[in-house]
């Protein structure tokens, strides 16, 4: 028999996701518009400074027998930025193995993006992105795949010393194919997955 | 504009981080699974299973028969269920003296499929090799060798053999019949071994009993050494910062050179009470006993 967690517990996670899918939606809703409004005619750091790398992490959970299951996300990126709104770049490049049943699976993966970003104050870069994640995973005595996956964020970058970002980031990730990994485990396709994060990037 | 957008952003995307963390479509699915392997001729039983939350247990019996007992998970749309785990079945491999354990797992969703949870009964006798990544393991009522490597998890392990274990930031209490290396991080180690000790360890707390002496290490935590037995070799124990304290067997013959660089000294053995760095023989003198630390302090006390 196949037990799912719906077997426990479900009474408990059913509200909290609810109430969690409100706060989102509200939220999104909320952010959107400031993103969209009017930006700031003061000067553009990101065009000052075009080419930005850094380093980011996001976390994200699934329903689980005992408890939630964690899923994390390390890694680079890089990005240029083009005009006064748009920048683009591969962000979420990521190395690992994950530990199936039949093995340890190695995979690698990056997310070519799109970004429209405006500042609100040459401190405070707000930003939304388009991206398709890409991801190949070998090895656990099982056939090479390729993972593809949507990806759409929200973000805010707090610019520090006109160099340096600190930035925080809520992504919607939609798994097209068959599997995708997202440490420690893969995920099945059709999985869509609301992740929070940060990073920290540099620019020159 | 400017300063109620700031105070905007900061409250509503943290809202934002914290709203989200779902997964939509897709939950834990488990499945139970049993096997036996009842042939003979190996004597080394291996395994790699990362991040079982459920943890790895292995028991020691007398029976001559390997008996596993795991829970298969899979990160599945509820819908697709019952086609997960077609195909997903234990599998033991013999190559020359060692078994392997690990799931053959066939269809679309082999990719899906890890351990949750495995227990085992396996033969007391027989060598362990174990690599369980950021899992709990009980390893109990066994007389051979084991090598594992655990990650963050726990290790509570009890042998009549010699352990080899590495773990990163878990806790470890093991009771071995012979020797035990240790390699560990922040978490504590508490040993009780029947032949020498190489225990190292960077932030952990370490306890260890051992008639035989050996090597203990650690960069910034405390060391508690008990020599049980008063033929025990040369032992040498090494600290930075934490509190260092060796306890002898009354009456036992030794040389004992105890130094901190900047850390107390209290010394009360075979007739010394000494608050300073001693580097002499003990009831005569016999194996030397070094004990080393550059802030932590330095107790060496006979029981």
């Amino acid at each position: 028999m196949v037990h799912t967690s719906r077997d426990k517990k479900s009474a408990q996670t059913a509200p909290s996701r609810t109430a969690r899918v409100g706060l989102f939606a509200a939220s999104a809703l909320l952010l959107s518009g400031l993103i969209w409004a009017p930006a700031t005619a003061e000067a553009n750091a990101a065009r000052q400074r075009p080419l930005e790398f850094g380093f980011a992490t996001s976390f994200s959970t699934v329903a689980a027998d005992d408890d939630r299951l964690w899923l994390y996300v390390p890694s680079f990126h890089g990005g240029y930025t083009l005009s006064d709104e748009l920048s683009v770049g591969v962000q979420r490049i990521t190395w690992g193995t994950n530990a199936l049943a039949t093995g340890e699976r190695s995979m690698f993966g990056a997310t070519p993006y799109i970004e429209r970003y405006m500042f609100l104050n040459p401190s405070m870069q707000l930003y939304g992105q388009l991206g398709l994640a890409w991801q190949t995973r070998s090895g656990a005595n099982l056939e090479s795949a390729m993972g593809l996956a949507l990806s759409a964020s929200v973000g805010a970058r707090h610019w520090i010393a006109r160099r340096f970002t600190l930035g925080y980031v809520v992504r919607a990730f939609d798994v097209l194919t068959d599997g995708y990994a997202m440490c420690p485990r893969v995920l099945p396709g059709g999985a869509l997955v609301f992740s929070g994060g940060f990073s920290l990037e540099f620019h020159i | 504009m400017a300063f109620r957008s700031l105070i905007a952003i900061s409250v509503l995307t943290p809202a934002l981080a914290l709203a989200s963390g779902c997964t939509f479509f897709v939950e834990e699915m488990t499945q139970e699974r049993t096997a036996t392997f009842t042939e003979g001729g190996w004597s080394s039983f291996a395994i790699v299973a990362d991040s079982m939350t459920g943890g790895l247990n292995v028991k020691g019996t007398a029976d001559s028969v390997l008996k596993a007992d795991a829970t298969v998970a899979a990160l599945m749309n509820p819908s697709q269920a019952d086609n997960a785990f077609t195909g997903a079945n234990l599998v033991f491999q013999k190559n020359g003296s060692v078994l392997n354990l690990s799931a053959s797992a066939g269809g679309d969703f082999a990719e899906l499929l890890y351990f949750q949870r495995l227990r085992i009964e396996a033969p007391a006798t027989v060598d362990l090799d174990l690599s369980v990544d950021n899992t709990n393991v009980v390893i109990s009522d066994m007389a051979g060798n084991i090598t594992a490597k655990t990650g963050s998890g726990s290790a509570k392990i009890t042998t009549g053999g010699s352990i080899d274990l590495t773990t990163s930031s878990g806790t470890v209490i093991a009771s071995v019949g012979f020797k035990a290396t240790v390699r560990g991080g922040a978490g504590s180690i508490n040993v009780t071994a029947g032949s020498i000790v190489d225990v190292r360890s960077t932030a952990g707390a370490i306890v260890i009993d051992t008639p035989q002496g050996g090597s203990v290490h650690s960069d910034t935590g405390t060391i508690d050494l008990r020599l049980d037995s008063p033929n025990f070799g040369a032992t040498t124990v090494d600290g930075t910062s934490g509190e260092v304290i060796v306890r002898l067997p009354k009456g036992s013959q030794y040389d004992l050179d105890a130094f901190s660089a900047t850390g107390l000294i209290d010394i009360q053995v075979g007739g010394l009470l000494l608050s300073e760095p001693y580097n002499g023989p003990v009831n005569g003198g016999g194996p030397l006993v070094k004990i080393t630390t550059t802030s932590g302090s330095v107790i060496v006390i006979a029981e």
